[in-house]
């Protein structure tokens, strides 16, 4: 009839306590903490992340002009020939990273980072343009410029002539 | 930004330092063709003195032609070997004469025969692919059209500037009158 209460010992109330106050403090360190992050995030990652779109923007817009200056660089000398090939075969190295850059979807990508992404993807695919437009200023070298109907002197191309040359040679003329 | 270095420096200079040679004379021909024969002189490292013979056919076009002073008046003038070790020397000196006539008229093609050794057979010469390898390596396509004809052991080097109409055909056919396939002519150098 008089059941005796269960004895609780002061301490174990406490510890309960201490775990809940624990466990809020616990939620709101990581609460914190993603806050904190997404507010670094907005106030500087996303901002450097727009410039950086921009300056790809900008980057894009000289190279265009630097394209088109291009066009009237002369390649008549055997300095200016080695130093064209020497810069377009670095060039070469880059197109399989700049063609998969340029293959990129950017719509695949939620609008709000879109911006960056495209800009990227167009430097990269005028890139890959700017390589083909100097690969075809050697075009005239790689087809016969006096034709014939003589088989017995075959034409040997400019590309066949550099891959098989040793580099560490200076040209004479 | 020039060539890349060779991490090899022999390569740097080889096929870079020739001989000093000097111009002899040169003679019209009566009844060209060729219509001018050029002689320059050079010595290698060993002493001996070199003959090049320059013929300057119609079209600008140069043969070059060299051998040993002291075998000159040899038949087989081209086809023996000097065994004297100084082949890219010499090969080098020749460039470098090839360049003088080009510096001088911007507009001259060249053309070489490799002769072939004594019992070799006329086409594909060792000599041939001797020269082609090196010219290939040390003349660019900016001014010259490459043209080797492994059939004739024969090399053409035609000028893209020069736009005489049909010149590849008008030299080959005067290079196939002046030199038929039999006849040898070259250097005696490579060992």
């Amino acid at each position: 009839m008089y059941a005796t209460n269960p004895y609780k010992p002061y301490y174990l109330e406490t510890e309960r306590a201490l775990e809940s106050v624990m466990r809020a403090t616990r939620f709101l360190k990581r609460s914190l903490f993603t806050v904190l992050v997404r507010l670094v995030f907005f106030t500087i990652g996303f901002p450097l992340f727009l410039f950086f779109g921009y300056w790809l923007k900008r980057k894009r817009t000289r190279l265009v002009k630097t394209m088109l200056e291009s066009k009237s660089v002369n390649l008549n000398s055997t300095k200016d020939y080695v130093e064209f090939k020497n810069g377009l075969q670095r060039f070469d190295g880059y197109l399989p990273i700049l063609r998969k850059a340029a293959d990129l979807n950017p719509k695949k990508i939620p609008r709000l980072f879109r911006y960056t992404p495209v800009q990227l993807q167009k430097l990269s695919s005028t890139l890959v343009t700017f390589n083909t437009w100097l690969h075809s200023r050697l075009t005239p070298m790689n087809q016969p410029r006096h034709s014939s109907e003589a088989t017995e002197f075959k034409f040997v191309s400019e590309k066949e002539l550099w891959e098989n040359r040793n580099h560490a040679y200076q040209y004479w003329m | 930004m020039g060539e890349p270095k060779s991490c090899l420096p022999i390569l740097d200079v080889m096929f870079q330092e020739g001989f000093k040679f000097t111009k002899i004379n040169h003679s019209q021909n009566p009844s060209p063709p060729p219509i001018v024969t050029y002689n320059y002189a050079f010595r290698g490292k060993t002493g001996k003195r070199y003959l090049v013979i320059v013929e300057q056919y119609d079209f600008y076009v140069y043969i070059i032609k060299f051998c040993l002073q002291e075998r000159k008046v040899h038949p087989d003038r081209f086809n023996i070997l000097t065994g004297l070790n100084e082949c890219s020397r010499i090969l080098t000196t020749i460039g470098a004469i090839m360049k003088d006539f080009y510096n001088k008229n911007p507009y001259v093609s060249f053309g070489f025969l490799g002769s072939p050794l004594p019992g070799e057979k006329a086409n594909n010469t060792k000599r041939f692919r001797a020269y082609a390898r090196v010219v290939s390596q040390m003349i660019s396509p900016v001014d010259f059209e490459h043209r080797p004809s492994p059939k004739h052991s024969a090399y053409l080097l035609l000028n893209i500037h020069n736009s005489e109409p049909d010149l590849f055909a008008k030299v080959t056919q005067m290079f196939n009158q002046i030199y038929p396939i039999q006849e040898s002519f070259g250097v005696d150098q490579t060992s």
